[in-house]
């Protein structure tokens, strides 16, 4: 309980304290350091704010981990409960809970027995990452290429198939993409694994289904930006100066046309976690996203904060890696 | 102007075609309980897993009692239904699931939900989100920084993991008492409304920021208007066909986000059915020995066609009222 009032000001006083000293740093003329002290004080403040929200959001709700259909003696509930504190104030449970969110230390999971919140965590978390890595590959092999071509091919027929094609991707469900490819490459060949995780060819359905709607947005990207950087003077200039066409197109042009595609990751890095939740559960892979939903449902009370905790930082930081990127990339962009 | 206007849907017929296929997914989704179709929960275990086919065209033995507590407005439909056809019905032409229902019926009465899951969720974001850009970018100064701190704050929060936290929450709760008969659809309307007006205040916002400055609002106001007035009369209609395209682009997003909760088993709970539910079923169905590829098929192809009708027509509407994205300048 102590621990969880030194972390409770940590979380308040750094933030406050970051905050002050990015502006002092930015006066200084720095543009990457007074960025990332923000964030980072604004990642304090958005842990604290969604993990106290969704501490009362999840006593608010009747009933308890223990209310899974079995009549417990009132003397093993009454034990249960005080095994992992549920029987003390609300406010010293908060603060306890408090004091494992900067490591996740949240303690054992309520319903899967002889796990903690982090052993749960250790063991997920890297299929999640392999899943989510390959997911976020195929969406720029996917995409680039096709918005390259399009856009290059303007009016042509090859356009109008792959707009279409992209227009179409955008449009279906991620699961359903799986289903209607899971029939002829698994279930009536057996080319590919149908579950689990087992070596490079499992990944590759998984990530293909979980990427290719996003691959369809960023081709849609990649098209208009390239359209429009086509017709700019400095790629006239380029091609005057008598550089072939497939240097203006991957060195100048592209470059220019990616901008849009970047300004896109955030939002496509948070929808592909969102995406993986059902991915995973269509595939069987043991990640976390699984256990993101089973222990809401459970109401597994340490278990559910420690996954609403970790997707919250980690869209947090993925959107922060996002914006750094734009700004490397763009100049004019400001750091906020 | 009107030109301008006209020249890119003449160049597009696809692009009617569209909007053409919505009115009639519209339509039937309305019309649904006066079409003779089965009821989308009669169980026919002797008929489960049945392939599409026209072997039976027409039968008798509509159960009316089976369509659970329809809306004073489906009460009607179905009256004139069975005035007209009697208890005749379509037979299985697009197969049959797991539990012999009617494939074709469930997914007449899964585009009812799916559309109405999309369009108040959609309205619910609309209200919200146009009235706070459009109280922000009025008032302006310091009103204006605080309301959209807030949002930026509320951009930052993962909120579909929220959404997923809670709506998962409350359905562990329903599991246990399942004699609360709370709606889930209601919940499901209220928790993806009020969670993607973000975008549409920040357009808002946007564009009204831009009208203060011109000349016809000063006069207004030179002239006497009340702000409410303004507000009513100048700002709204001209944020008019900016909001329609965000609209346009927000329904087929919460659409295609009921489906993957109702996937993940916390949108839409049987006897309902949306499409989203059908191609969990459909899921459902393939990964079993017995391959019915029909079942996910259908289901995926109606979503599908829908949704890119949706875009494309999105899409249009953007073009037409952008003209800095329009497509003839290169």
């Amino acid at each position: 309980m102590i621990e969880g009032v030194v972390v409770l000001s940590i979380l308040v006083g750094a933030p406050i304290a970051m905050l002050f000293f990015a502006r002092r740093v930015a006066r200084g003329g720095g543009r990457v350091a007074p960025f990332l002290l923000r964030r980072t004080g604004w990642l304090m403040v958005t842990a604290l704010v969604v993990f106290t929200v969704s501490f009362l959001l999840m006593r608010a709700v009747p009933g308890g981990p223990f209310d899974d259909g079995r009549k417990l003696l009132p003397q093993v509930r009454h034990n249960l409960e005080a095994r992992f504190g549920l029987d003390r104030p609300m406010f010293e449970q908060w603060l306890v809970a408090l004091r494992g969110l900067p490591t996740f230390d949240f303690g054992p999971s309520m319903t899967l027995r002889d796990f903690t919140v982090q052993e749960v965590i250790g063991q997920g978390l890297p299929a999640s990452v392999l899943l989510g890595l390959t997911a976020f590959a195929w969406m720029l092999l996917i995409g680039v290429p096709i918005g390259v071509v399009a856009a290059l091919k303007r009016g042509h027929p090859l356009d109008s198939m792959l707009s279409a094609g992209a227009s179409l991707g955008m449009a279906i469900p991620n699961f359903v993409l799986a289903g209607a490819l899971m029939w002829p490459l698994v279930i009536a060949t057996g080319w590919l694994p149908a579950a689990g995780l087992d070596g490079p060819r499992a990944l590759l359905l998984p990530s293909f289904c979980l990427g290719a709607p996003f691959g369809a947005q960023v081709a849609r990207l990649v098209r208009t930006g390239m359209l429009e950087v086509l017709g700019q003077d400095w790629i006239r200039t380029a091609r005057a100066k008598g550089l072939s066409e497939t240097r203006v197109v991957t060195q100048h042009a592209l470059r220019g046309a990616l901008l849009p595609v970047v300004t896109f990751l955030g939002p496509a890095l948070a929808g592909i976690l969102t995406g993986s939740l059902v991915i995973e559960q269509v595939f069987a892979i043991p990640g976390v996203g699984t256990h993101f939903v089973q222990s809401a449902i459970n109401r597994d009370y340490t278990l559910a904060l420690g996954m609403v905790m970790l997707y919250t930082v980690m869209v947090y930081v993925l959107n922060a890696v996002a914006d750094l990127l734009l700004a490397a990339l763009d100049p004019r962009v400001e750091l906020t | 102007m009107s030109r301008r206007e006209t020249k890119p849907l003449n160049r597009a017929p696809h692009r009617t075609f569209a909007a053409r296929f919505l009115v009639l997914v519209g339509v039937v989704a309305v019309l649904v309980p006066l079409l003779p179709l089965a009821a989308p929960s009669e169980v026919r275990l002797e008929e489960k897993l049945a392939p599409p086919s026209f072997g039976t065209l027409w039968r008798d033995g509509f159960e009316p009692d089976r369509i659970r507590d329809p809306g004073p407005l489906s009460r009607v439909l179905i009256d004139a239904r069975i005035a007209v056809f009697g208890d005749g019905q379509l037979g299985p032409l697009l197969g049959t699931d797991a539990l012999g229902r009617c494939l074709l019926s469930r997914l007449a009465w899964g585009a009812r939900l799916s559309l109405a899951v999309g369009l108040v969720a959609s309205a619910i974001s609309l209200i919200i989100g146009v009235l706070w850009g459009a109280v922000a970018g009025y008032s302006g100064g310091r009103v204006d920084d605080i309301m959209m701190r807030i949002v930026d704050i509320l951009y930052a929060l993962p909120l579909m993991f929220i959404v997923i936290f809670v709506v998962a929450l409350l359905r562990g709760f329903r599991n246990e008492h399942p004699e609360l008969e709370t709606n889930q659809i209601i919940v499901l309307f209220a928790v993806i409304g009020a969670t993607s007006w973000l975008t549409m205040a920040r357009i808002v916002r946007g564009q009204v920021l831009s009208l203060r400055g011109t000349e016809f609002m000063d006069a207004a106001r030179a002239a006497g208007s009340t702000n409410l007035s303004i507000l009513r009369r100048h700002v709204l209609p001209n944020v008019t066909p900016i909001v329609l395209v965000t609209l346009t682009l927000t329904i087929p997003r919460v659409m295609l986000f009921e489906a993957f909760l109702s996937f993940l088993g916390l949108g839409v709970e049987a006897p309902d059915v949306s499409w989203g539910v059908l191609a969990r079923q459909g899921f459902d169905a393939l990964t079993a020995v017995h391959v019915s590829a029909w079942l996910i098929l259908f289901p995926g192809l109606a979503f599908a066609s829908t949704l890119l009708a949706m875009n494309v027509l999105g899409d249009r509407l953007r073009d037409a009222t952008d003209p800095r994205l329009r497509g003839d300048r290169r």
